[in-house]
């Protein structure tokens, strides 16, 4: 049977412990307002983050850098397979395509009720 | 039932038990607190890239650049936070891969255009950090099985103490953030022992499963004496920024 652990370990797994809850990220969805913060005008990155970011270039569809991670190459594989694919729109059903037209819609209107408000 | 005041004040865990005790109720709260949340010009942008996204390609592929212009470097400085452990180069590559996936959405007609934009932008880059950090790992636990153990492992010891008092005095968070700059500096072998703390608690991982999980993750070899002269500095530095904060 294991020891039970001295005072000195106790204190070693608290503080790992700690180390772990504050690295560690949970997988779940991303609130709104757990971003707000991140939505303000402003936002300081570190040179080398604002390296990695002029790296990457300023287009989402443009090529990663030849070093950028596996990550990458599957979007960019997705990407490829999204571009290629033929007549897109006409994959969906007439009434899927019927549904998307009346949501575009919707929307516009809302943004147009919005516009007018402000 | 919840009050906004109530509802801002929970923790993440809290507010999901909340949210499974008061189910409508919560779920009202939550709908209510989206809709404030998004600053008005945001809210337009959101709005009218949800609109590209529904149009043709080309509207579509606007749609995304318009979210990348205004979202890059937002996105970039959550992750940067979060995951300190990671090279620039894999969050900046997890950004561009979270506009590309929803423009992928958009094309699959996946996407729920019903909800603002932002989050998902933010969850999915989030989710490739997350992958990218545990690369081939098969030994991740669950989140709830780490929110539950780090209560016990803190009780009756001095840094619990010492914690409780920080979050008392309002400053566990400057603890963390401090750490994770700390994290952020460092290089090779102590950042991959900090990526694998990340995922697990002590006693789950033996400090030569530690080197096998950098092994698996990062292809890199570390002796199981490096791996605990790299806990060890990393539980010194966390006790004196905690120490120091409590002065």
């Amino acid at each position: 049977m294991d020891n039970p652990p001295n005072p000195q370990q106790k204190e070693d797994k608290a503080l790992l412990a700690l180390i772990t809850a504050t690295l560690h990220v949970r997988e779940d969805e991303v609130g709104l307002e757990e971003i707000k913060r991140y939505l303000e005008p402003n936002i300081d990155l570190t040179p080398e983050d604002e390296a990695a970011i002029n790296r990457f270039g300023s287009d989402p569809f443009a090529s990663a850098p030849p070093n950028a991670a596996e990550v990458t190459a599957r979007a960019q594989e997705n990407r490829v397979m999204a571009l290629n694919r033929k007549n897109t729109d006409s994959r969906f059903s007439a009434k899927t395509t019927e549904e998307l037209d009346r949501r575009r819609k919707e929307l516009l209107e809302k943004l147009r009720k919005r516009q007018k408000s402000t | 039932m919840l009050g906004h005041w109530y509802w801002y004040r929970l923790e993440q865990t809290e507010r999901e038990e909340a949210f499974t005790r008061d189910g409508a109720v919560a779920l009202w709260l939550n709908a209510d607190m989206i809709t404030n949340t998004l600053s008005p010009a945001d809210e337009d942008l959101d709005l009218q890239a949800r609109i590209g996204l529904l149009g043709d390609r080309q509207e579509k592929q606007d749609a995304v650049r318009t979210l990348f212009a205004r979202f890059q470097a937002p996105v970039m400085k959550f992750l940067a936070d979060l995951f300190s452990d990671l090279d620039p180069d894999d969050r900046a590559s997890c950004v561009h891969d979270a506009f590309q996936t929803i423009y992928q959405m958009a094309e699959d007609s996946t996407l729920d255009t019903e909800k603002p934009l932002a989050p998902l932008v933010f969850t999915i880059a989030k989710r490739r950090a997350i992958d990218i950090r545990r690369k081939n790992s098969r030994r991740i636990k669950t989140d709830g099985n780490i929110a539950g153990e780090i209560g016990d492992l803190l009780r009756d010891t001095e840094t619990g103490r010492d914690w409780h008092h920080a979050r008392v005095l309002d400053k566990a968070e400057e603890v963390q953030e401090e750490f994770r700059k700390f994290v952020a500096s460092l290089k090779g072998q102590q950042r991959r022992v900090a990526s694998i703390m990340a995922d697990f608690l002590p006693d789950t991982l033996s400090d030569q499963e530690i080197a096998q999980e950098i092994q698996t993750r990062s292809g890199q070899h570390m002796t199981t004496m490096e791996v605990k002269g790299a806990k060890n500095a990393l539980m010194k530095k966390f006790r004196e920024i905690l120490k120091l904060k409590l002065r």
